[in-house]
């Protein structure tokens, strides 16, 4: 008893100790981002426009070239961040949107050295404090995007087992909260399970407030007791489904259909393929509907090319 | 179609007098007139360069919601097959593109212009190579005839009062958010009966032309009927098909013996065994 006492005295002492470090350290934090926040305005439309999409560029959101011409990919590219970060979705380039991604891509001054840390600032901005909707852990290596796609940038490589706060789920994309870091991203679906019996219930406020999120990092560095033993999750049901309402929800991702016209087949590999397993083309016609069906049949396989 | 050809010309006729001097709360007369008279032509009756430019946006929007199975191996191996199939068919010039899209849910989907996804919960639940050939011979089918095309057209002309006028005839970039959202809703509600038997019919016959066994599709239609009904992965497809009964009913009467001398090829294949592998585990 005495020994856990202690253990979670240690815990206080070390984690008020660290609060007044990151306390004296905030205020820096806080004047650059105020600096983000003044980004001059942009003079021209096309100026803004640029900016947008170089920051979007950077975000890993892909609005095609930067060249200041607002069109159809920059404002897809717009619509998902703007999903993405909880604003109005409306796909338009604002002076409003241009300071916000400022703020979040840190792409305000021209970046120094781009060593992992930066990047990793870049999705690892703490966007909000938003609720977990339930606790999981990665159950391979994985990697944390800035978006979700697959062709987002990724800012981060989660080792199997990283413990995760689970915010929502898009498509098949989860958006998280690394635990230890309070890096949030994206990783993918198939990559995370929830762990023991916390799957939709709303975290305790007073284990999961920032001191007691401190205490365990502290505990953890200093090799103390690891966090309470979790239960092995079950696969929550459904996490890597796809129903009607996701597609309602879906924001157009034309970075993934280039993806999927790469991997075309042309003739010759059709054709090899088929030759592989001896695979030979037929004639044969269509058949007709049972009962004199309500549609004409279609035209008859003729091969014209 | 022939009695709603008559609907719009009449409509035209009562429309345009009062138009002319009425203002109707901001709606253009001359747009509504527009808009009327390109009701005479046929519902999917849309340039082929459109078709693709909607199948690609609507595309991206499936993307949108479930991304690709990160392997190429994966990927090159549906677009052979798919390929393969589709030069056996009436448009082998689309530029026709599949996709194994990462889902547990059991499902597939086509878009105009020769766009195909077969889910990987799907995937994994086939046998053999010719039950693939039949689940893409029917998303094949679906494009062949533009069923999705007409749907989404109708869906949209019947919001005629929507800024978008909902000719899909005049596709541009404005529309693309009306199409994505009309498309999504459809996929999420599925085609008419009638257009699922169709591609059924149509998709045991592509398989064949292919050289594979024209018994796939109704095989693996008898693993879905086996299946159960509680299965969270089937809800989709299941909510959005007929039901599968009337479906192995209609092929059944459908193939009776015309398809007897096209079963039993290429059924079992080790490349399929060897892409299930690859789907089972975690990418």
């Amino acid at each position: 008893m005495s020994v856990l006492r202690d253990n979670l005295l240690v815990r206080y002492l070390l984690a008020g100790t660290l609060a007044a470090v990151l306390c004296w350290a905030t205020p820096a934090a806080r004047a650059e981002s105020a600096a983000a926040a003044t980004l001059a305005p942009a003079t021209t439309f096309r100026q803004m426009v640029t900016d947008i999409q170089r920051m979007l560029t950077e975000l890993g959101y892909r609005p095609g070239s930067v060249d200041g011409s607002y069109g159809q990919n920059t404002r897809q590219a717009i619509k998902r961040y703007q999903a993405n970060t909880g604003l109005p979705v409306d796909g338009h380039p604002s002076e409003a949107l241009r300071q916000h991604l400022g703020v979040t891509s840190g792409a305000v001054a021209p970046k120094a050295a781009t060593s992992g840390g930066a990047s990793a600032a870049a999705a690892g901005t703490r966007k909000s404090n938003r609720k977990a909707a339930w606790q999981g852990r990665t159950v391979s290596d994985a990697l944390l995007r800035i978006a979700p796609s697959g062709s987002s940038a990724s800012s981060l490589r989660l080792a199997k087992g990283t413990p995760l706060e689970v915010i929502r789920r898009q498509g098949a994309w989860l958006e998280v909260r690394v635990k230890s870091s309070g890096a949030e991203g994206w990783v993918k679906n198939v990559s995370v399970v929830a762990v023991g019996g916390t799957a939709s219930a709303p975290p305790k406020k007073k284990s999961e407030g920032f001191f007691a999120n401190l205490a365990r990092g502290v505990s953890r560095l200093m090799g103390g007791s690891p966090d309470p033993p979790e239960e092995e999750g079950s696969v929550t049901v459904g996490i890597r489904g796809l129903a009607p309402e996701d597609l309602a929800r879906a924001i157009p991702d034309p970075a993934e259909l280039d993806k999927m016209e790469s991997y075309r087949a042309d003739r010759d590999q059709a054709f090899r393929f088929a030759g592989a397993e001896k695979l030979t083309a037929q004639t044969v016609e269509y058949i007709q509907a049972a009962g004199g069906g309500s549609s004409s049949p279609a035209p008859s396989g003729g091969r014209d090319e | 179609m022939g009695r709603f050809r008559w609907v719009v010309v009449i409509a035209c006729l009562s429309w345009t007098a009062p138009l002319l001097s009425f203002d109707l709360g901001g709606l253009d007369p001359l747009k509504i007139t527009e808009i009327l008279a390109k009701g005479v032509q046929s519902f999917g009756d849309v340039p082929e360069e459109k078709e693709i430019q909607i199948g690609r946006d609507l595309s991206a929007g499936l993307l949108g919601a479930t991304p690709l199975v990160d392997d190429a191996e994966v990927q090159n191996y549906v677009n052979g097959i798919g390929r393969w199939l589709a030069y056996q068919t009436e448009r082998p010039k689309l530029p026709w593109t599949f996709a194994v899209i990462d889902t547990d849910t059991v499902n597939a989907f086509a878009a105009p212009g020769g766009y195909v996804f077969v889910t990987r919960g799907l995937f994994l639940m086939l046998r053999n190579e010719a039950e693939l050939a039949g689940v893409i011979g029917h998303e094949i089918s679906h494009v062949l005839r533009r069923h999705h095309l007409v749907a989404i057209e109708k869906q949209l002309r019947a919001s005629l009062a929507s800024d978008v006028a909902g000719m899909l005839v005049d596709y541009d970039a404005n529309m693309v958010d009306a199409l994505v959202g009309a498309g999504m809703e459809l996929y999420g509600k599925g085609l008419d009966r009638d257009d699922e038997f169709e591609a059924d019919r149509m998709g045991v016959v592509v398989a064949a032309r292919g050289g594979y066994d024209a018994y796939g599709l109704p095989a693996m239609l008898m693993t879905l009927h086996s299946r159960n009904d509680s299965d969270q992965n089937l809800t989709f497809l299941f909510s959005t098909h007929p039901a599968t009964e009337d479906r192995l009913g209609h092929l059944d009467k459908e193939m009776q013996g015309r398809m007897d001398q096209y079963s039993g090829a290429a059924g079992q294949t080790k490349r399929f065994q060897e892409i299930q592998k690859r789907l089972r585990g975690d990418p």
